[in-house]
C-alpha cells in the first residue's frame, strides 16, 4: 500500500492541518465586477441610442449614471484593499504585467472622461460631447473586459479561466447597461422597445452559455469539474440558480410579454430582476474557486 | 545562483519542528503560517497509514503571484527567491487568488500579504533556513540549484522519484519532493471532512486581516 495507489486514494483524509482562509475576495470584489457593468454598459450602448433616438436629457442621464456607477466601482475597490490608504501605490508603483494596475489606470481614465461628459451634457455642449465619446466607448470596451483578464491572472482558480469570460462580461454590461437604461427610462417611450430587444438578447446568450458550459459541457480538469458542481448542484447552488432565473430568465419573459409595445412597469421590472440576478450570478462566480483548498 | 528546496518524504517525521521553527524566526501570527506540515490518512484499518507533507513556497520560476502583483510587491531577488516588500503591498490580495499552492497569507498584523522566503533574512548572511537547521532527519535539503556539486542538486539527480506540485500550471517550482505521491502533493486525493481533525472542529477561518 503506498501514497500514490489509485485504490487506497478513496480513503484518504486529511487528519491535520491548518485552518482554510476562507473567502478572501468577498462582496466588496462583486460590487466592483456589477457596477462596473453599469458604468461601462450605458457607454457601449450610448451611441446607438444617440444615432436612433433624439432624446434631450439621454447624453446627461448616461454620463451621470456611468459616473455614479463608476465611483461605486473605485470605492469598493480601495475598501476591498486590507491597506485602503495605500492605493495610490498603484499610480506610482505601476507593475504592467499586473492587469489590476492596467485596471486601475484605465477606470481612472474613463472616470475622469465621465466626469467631462457630464460637465459638457450639463453645459449642453452636445458637438463636444459627441466628440469625447468615441473615445469613452474605447474605454468603457477595454474597462469591461479588462475583468476577464483579471481572473484570468488568478492562476488557482480554475473556474475564473473559462474560455468564455470575455464574452460574458461583455453580455453583462451590455444587459446591466440596458437595464438601468429601462429603469430610469432613458430614451423615453420610443426607446424601451430596442432597449428591452437588447436585454432581452444579452439575458438569452448569458444563460445559453452559462448551460451550455456548466451543465452540458466538459470539464476541462478534476478542480474544475468540483467548482462546477459547487456552482451547479452544490454549496453555491441556489445563489447560482436564483441568480440565472431572476436576472436571465425573468427578463427574457417580461420582454417577451411586453411584446411590441412593452408598459413602462413591465421593463422596469425587467430591468431590477437583470441586475439584482446580475449581481447573484456574479457573487456565486467569485467566490466558489475560493471554497476549495488549495493544497 | 538559483536557491531551491527539496523535502525527502521518506525521512520526513512530521515532527513539526520545522513548521515552529519557520514560526519563531519569522515572528508569524497566530492563525497565519508560512510552513506548514499537513497530514494525511489512508488506507483501511487495520492497513492505515499516515503521510507527513511540509508545503511552504514554491518560489517558482514563472512565479503568478510576482506577476499579478500590482505594486511589484512581490519581486525576485538576484538569488531566485520570491520576496515581498510589505512596506509596498497594498493588501489586494491578487497574489493570494493567483498563488495555486495557497502559499501567501495575508498578515493580520500588517494587513499585507506574506509568504515563506527560503528566510532570505538568513540566506542573505550565508545561513540556512531556519527549518533546515532545525529538521532531525534531514529531511529539508537546500541550496543552489545551478551549482552541480550542491546537495540538492545531486539529491535530484539520483532520485528518479522527484516531483514538483501542480506542475500542469506551468509555474515551474523550485520546490522539489521525493518519496511523494498523489495523496501528498494533490489537494483533490484526500477528503477533508470538518471535526474530523486531530485536533480540533475548525474548519474555517472567520477572519483574516482587516476585513
Amino acid at each position: 500500500m503506498d501514497a500514490s495507489d489509485p485504490l487506497t486514494m478513496g480513503n484518504a483524509i486529511v487528519t491535520l492541518d491548518v485552518l482554510h482562509s476562507g473567502v478572501i475576495w468577498h462582496w466588496y470584489v462583486t460590487m466592483n465586477f456589477w457596477a462596473k457593468s453599469v458604468a461601462t454598459g450605458v457607454v457601449l450602448l450610448l451611441p446607438f441610442l444617440l444615432t436612433k433616438f433624439e432624446a434631450p436629457k439621454l447624453r446627461l442621464q448616461a454620463a451621470l449614471v456611468s459616473v455614479v456607477f463608476i465611483n461605486i466601482t473605485l470605492l469598493f475597490t480601495v475598501l476591498d484593499l486590507h491597506q485602503p490608504f495605500r492605493f495610490w501605490h498603484i499610480f506610482a508603483y505601476t507593475q504592467t504585467r499586473s492587469v489590476i494596475a492596467l485596471g486601475a489606470w484605465l477606470l481612472t481614465f474613463f472616470n475622469f472622461l465621465g466626469m467631462g461628459l457630464a460637465a459638457a451634457a450639463y453645459l449642453k455642449k452636445d458637438a463636444l460631447f459627441d466628440k469625447l465619446l468615441p473615445v469613452q466607448w474605447v474605454l468603457a470596451f477595454f474597462a469591461t473586459i479588462y475583468t476577464a483578464g483579471l481572473l484570468g491572472q488568478a492562476n488557482a482558480r480554475e473556474l475564473w479561466h473559462a474560455p468564455t469570460e470575455t464574452a460574458q462580461m461583455l453580455l453583462a454590461a451590455t444587459l446591466a447597461g440596458s437595464a438601468l437604461f429601462l429603469i430610469i427610462g432613458a430614451g423615453g417611450e420610443q426607446a424601451r422597445r430596442p432597449l428591452a430587444q437588447v436585454l432581452g438578447l444579452s439575458a438569452f446568450v448569458s444563460a445559453t452559455i452559462f448551460v451550455a458550459e456548466l451543465v452540458f459541457g466538459p470539464q476541462k480538469s478534476e478542480e474544475a469539474a468540483h467548482l462546477v458542481h459547487i456552482l451547479v448542484s452544490g454549496e453555491l447552488s441556489a445563489i447560482f440558480w436564483t441568480g440565472l432565473v431572476v436576472g436571465l430568465i425573468v427578463p427574457i419573459g417580461l420582454v417577451l410579454a411586453g411584446g411590441k409595445k412593452p408598459n413602462q412597469a413591465l421593463m422596469i421590472g425587467a430591468g431590477v430582476a437583470g441586475l439584482a440576478g446580475l449581481w447573484l450570478l456574479k457573487h456565486a462566480w467569485l467566490i466558489a474557486p475560493q471554497l476549495v483548498p488549495l493544497s | 545562483m538559483n536557491l531551491g528546496f527539496l523535502v525527502d518524504l521518506d525521512l520526513c517525521i512530521g515532527c513539526k519542528g520545522c513548521e515552529v521553527a519557520c514560526k519563531s524566526e519569522n515572528n508569524v501570527p497566530v492563525n497565519s503560517w508560512r510552513l506548514r506540515v499537513k497530514y494525511v490518512d489512508f488506507g483501511v484499518f487495520p492497513e492505515v497509514k499516515r503521510t507527513f507533507t511540509p508545503m511552504r513556497c514554491n518560489q517558482c520560476s514563472n512565479a503568478p503571484c510576482e506577476r499579478s502583483c500590482p505594486v511589484e510587491a512581490l519581486h525576485t531577488l538576484d538569488n531566485g527567491i520570491v520576496n515581498v516588500d510589505k512596506d509596498r503591498c497594498i493588501g489586494c490580495a491578487a497574489c493570494m487568488m493567483a498563488c495555486p499552492y495557497g502559499a501567501i497569507y495575508m498578515d493580520p498584523e500588517t494587513n499585507t500579504a506574506d509568504k515563506c522566503t527560503y528566510c532570505a533574512h538568513r540566506t542573505e548572511a550565508g545561513l540556512e533556513p531556519a527549518c533546515v537547521v532545525v529538521c532531525p532527519t534531514e529531511a529539508n535539503i537546500f541550496g543552489d540549484l545551478d551549482d552541480p556539486n550542491s546537495k540538492i542538486r545531486k539529491y535530484i539527480h539520483s532520485h528518479s522519484d522527484t516531483r514538483v506540485r501542480k506542475p500542469e500550471k506551468g509555474t515551474k517550482p523550485k520546490h522539489f519532493y521525493t518519496g511523494a505521491g498523489a495523496i501528498h502533493l494533490e489537494p483533490g486525493s484526500s477528503r477533508r471532512e470538518e471535526g474530523q481533525n486531530l485536533f480540533g472542529n475548525i474548519g474555517k477561518l472567520d477572519k483574516i486581516g482587516g476585513h
